[in-house]
């Protein structure tokens, strides 16, 4: 479960951040360094007689290898529980000292900040079903005989699959441009030279408001388009035309 | 004119080039009648250009991607050509009759090619762009294969008897709907999961499944048998919009 702090520090120096952490027990913490040089951690764990005191796990560890040098100044750092000085079970605080001795960088922190608590796993993926059946678990008695050859039957079943996969994966990447009518007008592309022609009378035109538009084609000459096709729309002159406009 | 034979026989790979060219240079002279020396000659009327196109279309089989796209292209020029009395473009109607010509000729089955053509149809009026002609093209030839394909499988499924039992048919089709409908993981895990479902195996076994499922089944006939299966095909062919 990962924990956010921010808490922004200034001026060279030995800022400290301290964090109650909702859990006990810690597996891993990550960051994201920024311009710290050294970090050392302290965490409160319960003593032997009832009482809390605090325990460096972690000491000067070096985040920047040169303090003066950008090497390392805005890396992720991952600290895990073998890194750790002492044991980080039963802990009710953490503390995070950063120290950059190096007058260069006014402003030093960590940033997002996580602790994982043990136990998590990565996410599994969800396994396939089919990967488990590869191999049959009994073979049919009746195979031979009355069923037909299953490895023509196999053969031709696949070749039936991939001739769908084909046609599936494609689709006509261009548009028909079909419209039902409104009075904007689309130009999309730029046309070679446009050439039109008219559709039949009262088929065809959709008609709103007495503006009827009808499709026309740009033809690419090259004949081979693989660009936007151009839907460009002209009106005829014998309706009345209410509204014009381009999108 | 003798480059563009050339280029012909390149694009079309013809099993006999030299009977293919004798052909092109018959075909070239009887259609256009003293002018014979022009490469692409101006055909008068839609009959001509529908049957000019279809042969550019059936030259390469569909699976020669480039050639097909460039025969295609070639179709495309010839439909769309501007005419004495037509301006240019290929529209809705013509692109139809290309269609249902090319249907026409194949082993598929009515019904499946009217679906398939109501699929990928344009309107009479509409103009038909070079990317849609071309899908809509693919698409036929690919039906056509299928088709081919499905008849051979029932030739094997029935053992030549003629009418095959139509359990095995049902468990058959049914396997091949469903490595066709998963469709969650990217294309080399469908591949991976097609082939382990379709495997002679997992086919064999659904087969003699179905077989103890149901005592006596009926039979199913060849014409059946195709129309089921193409229609599994169209039911995957996106829809021109």
């Amino acid at each position: 479960m990962p924990v956010r702090v921010a808490v922004p520090v200034r001026g060279g120096g030995l800022p400290v951040r301290g964090l109650r952490p909702p859990v006990p027990q810690v597996q891993e913490i990550v960051f994201r360094n920024f311009y710290t040089a050294f970090l050392s951690v302290r965490v409160q764990r319960p003593g032997p007689s009832g009482s809390r005191r605090w325990v460096t796990c972690l000491r000067d560890y070096c985040l920047m290898p040169c303090p003066h040098t950008e090497e390392g100044s805005q890396d992720y750092f991952s600290l895990r529980r073998h890194q750790m000085l002492c044991d980080v079970d039963q802990v009710t605080a953490v503390r995070f000292i950063l120290r950059q001795p190096s007058p260069v960088w006014l402003h030093f922190t960590i940033e997002e900040l996580q602790i994982f608590p043990p136990g998590q796993k990565s996410p599994q993926k969800d396994f396939p079903s089919w990967l488990s059946q590869l191999t049959p678990p009994e073979q049919p008695a009746s195979l031979h005989g009355e069923l037909p050859d299953p490895e023509k039957v196999s053969t031709e079943v696949q070749q039936m699959w991939v001739l769908t996969e084909v046609i599936r994966a494609r689709q006509a990447a261009a548009r028909i441009g079909r419209f039902d009518v409104s009075p904007a007008i689309l130009l999309v592309g730029a046309p070679a030279s446009p050439h039109f022609w008219r559709s039949p009378p009262g088929g065809g035109c959709s008609r709103r408001d007495g503006v009827g538009v009808w499709g026309g084609l740009s033809r690419q000459s090259d004949g081979a388009a693989q660009g936007p096709t151009v839907a460009l729309f002209q009106v005829d002159g014998c309706y009345d035309i209410n509204l014009l406009s381009y999108t | 004119m003798v480059r563009e034979a050339l280029l012909k026989v390149l694009e079309a790979r013809p099993e006999e080039p030299v009977s293919f060219l004798a052909d092109y240079f018959e075909r070239l002279v009887l259609g256009s009648p003293g002018a014979a020396g022009e490469a692409a000659a101006e055909l008068p009327g839609p009959p001509q250009r529908l049957a000019r196109a279809l042969w550019y279309v059936r030259l390469a089989h569909h699976s020669h991607r480039t050639a097909f796209d460039s025969n295609a292209g070639a179709a495309y020029e010839v439909l769309g050509a501007s005419g004495r009395r037509r301006k240019a473009g290929v529209d809705g109607r013509l692109y139809s009759e290309l269609l249902r010509r090319i249907c026409q000729h194949g082993g598929a089955p009515a019904e499946a090619a009217a679906a398939l053509l109501g699929r990928v149809r344009c309107r009479d009026h509409e103009a038909v762009p070079f990317d849609v002609f071309r899908y809509g093209v693919l698409t036929c030839f690919v039906l056509l294969e299928f088709a081919a394909k499905a008849d051979a499988l029932f030739g094997v499924l029935d053992s030549g008897s003629g009418a095959a039992d139509g359990r095995v048919c049902q468990a058959v089709l049914r396997a091949l709907e469903d490595a066709l409908g998963t469709g969650n993981f990217s294309l080399p895990g469908r591949y991976l999961e097609a082939g382990s479902k379709l495997g002679p195996d997992g086919l064999a076994l659904a087969m003699d499944q179905a077989l103890q499922e149901r005592k006596l089944g009926t039979s199913m006939s060849r014409d059946e048998f195709l129309k089921k299966a193409t229609a599994l095909f169209v039911a995957k062919v996106k829809p021109v919009e």
